[in-house]
């Protein structure tokens, strides 16, 4: 088994991905399989230095809008299958996801959003506090009125997904390479023609901007601005514990979220008002009592549990908390995939797939013109996604 | 793959066999090699085990045992969740 390849690139490819995350490597897996192996992925440091490595694992379909549920709900199909269809175990494990309202009116506002998931294929439950002591016993009751749940949400981890994809484009053919970076484009005629590397310069016939929160610096190197900003998320993982908590579980009070992993692990996270954007990976304390106090709050039993490590990654956000999809204005053969505002691991199966569909000449499953950067016009009105948590 | 049971990691059960068998795979540093064996990931979060991995790689692929290591992620030992949440130690 080899998950990158190694020697001189070969002066020319079809299609030059630009970044080695889960959409990256995602995007070079659908078309290795379909036969377009004349593929290389550039991932300028190592496999998961970016936010593929740093996220915590959730996949839901419970979303806010139809636009993100579509690629969340599509998504999660394929990586129930992904162990089986990529040959590596991707740790995946169906627990749901449980949304706790702490008040009348946002218990209203999950009952309305329940209508909507049901609406659109997504079988989320509006539970009561005796269903909700039942499905996570430990967790604190009080002010609790209800929630949310979907049996068919879970976690999965996050760096099996990226090695298994790594390693089925290498076996199929497709040049992966690490520590190689993009350094610049060059265009003609309304497309981009060449790709500068740290290994020298490529001509090509596509180019997939999958860089995450490096994707603005990337478009940039052909004059073309992306409304996304990076904005740091921090995340901790405790030490092992036999398993107990069966659902993802999110605090709507404050964006709180927690799961147990499949090593057993807590991981938990929570939003940071004021935090101001730009890439910045570095740990704050701040944090960690945010989260520790919260954490305990909703899961009282747990204060000998110890914190084991944190660390800290980059949501990719735009104005309307969905991604940048398709085709570029002025550039057709620049395909955007980024800016998924913190849910581009989950969405990535579909949105990777959609993108392959693109440079393979096919109609993509879905239509990508809520996702092309021309929705962001100068009187843009985003449709709100009030799903975004952590 | 190698078979050598011997371990490096003995928080996750990592052996010597296993970060072979990692890096023929192409994981050429020390940080790919922690995500794709899970070396360093428990409790002591690699405080015996990141020596022994560095020296393998370095071995095994003709580095310095000098190259790049792995990010230490904070705390530097495992604190308690009610420590960190400014409850007492009572």
């Amino acid at each position: 088994m080899r998950l990158v390849t190694d020697g001189p690139l070969k002066p020319r490819y079809q299609v030059v991905v630009i970044g080695g995350g889960a959409n990256g490597l995602g995007v070079a897996r659908w078309l290795a399989e379909a036969g377009m192996t004349d593929v290389l992925v550039l991932e300028k440091s190592y496999l998961l230095h970016g936010a593929s490595g740093r996220n915590g694992g959730g996949v839901r379909a419970q979303w806010g809008t139809a636009d993100n549920l579509v690629l969340a709900r599509e998504s999660l199909k394929l990586f129930r299958t992904m162990s089986a269809d990529l040959g590596f175990n991707v740790w995946f494990r169906q627990g749901g996801y449980l949304f706790l309202a702490h008040s009348e009116e946002k218990l209203a506002a999950i009952r309305e959003v329940a209508r909507f998931h049901n609406a659109n294929g997504v079988k989320t439950r509006v539970v009561d506090t005796s269903d909700i002591h039942v499905l996570v016993p430990e967790l604190n009751m009080d002010g609790v009125v209800g929630g949310s749940y979907h049996a068919g949400d879970g976690i999965i981890f996050p760096w099996s997904v990226v090695f298994g994809l790594a390693k089925r484009c290498v076996e199929r053919g497709v040049d992966v390479r690490t520590f190689t970076s993009a350094t610049g484009m060059r265009a003609s005629g309304g497309r981009i023609t060449h790709v500068e590397t740290t290994r020298g310069t490529v001509a090509c016939d596509w180019v997939v901007n999958a860089a995450g929160c490096w994707s603005g610096e990337v478009a940039d190197m052909v004059g073309v601005k992306l409304p996304n900003l990076p904005v740091r998320h921090e995340i901790l993982v405790t030490e092992a514990l036999k398993p107990f908590l069966h659902p993802m579980v999110v605090d709507l009070r404050n964006g709180l979220y927690a799961n147990q992993d499949m090593r057993g692990e807590l991981i938990s996270g929570i939003g940071m008002p004021g935090e101001k954007p730009g890439v910045n990976f570095a740990s704050s304390f701040d944090f960690t009592r945010r989260v520790a106090k919260s954490l305990l709050d909703l899961l009282p039993t747990i204060g000998d549990v110890k914190v084991m490590r944190q660390w800290a990654g980059a949501y990719d956000v735009t104005p309307d908390g969905k991604p940048v999809l398709g085709p570029t204005p002025g550039y057709d053969n620049f395909l955007q995939l980024n800016g998924a505002s913190g849910h581009g691991f989950m969405i990535s199966p579909m949105t990777t797939q959609m993108t392959a569909e693109l440079i393979l000449g096919r109609s993509p499953r879905f239509d990508v013109a809520p996702y092309r950067l021309e929705r962001f016009t100068p009187d843009f009105k985003p449709e709100r996604e009030t799903l975004v948590i952590g | 793959m190698s078979t050598s049971k011997c371990l490096v990691c003995t928080c996750e059960d990592v052996t010597d066999g296993e970060l072979r068998h990692a890096i023929e795979a192409g994981c050429a540093d020390l940080e790919s090699l922690k995500r794709f064996t899970g070396f360093g990931t428990g409790p002591c979060q690699g405080k015996t085990c990141v020596t022994l991995a560095r020296r393998l790689l370095a071995d095994a692929t003709g580095q310095p045992a000098s190259a790049a290591g792995i990010t230490y992620r904070p705390p530097t030992q495992p604190i308690p969740l009610r420590l960190l949440a400014g409850e007492d130690e009572t």
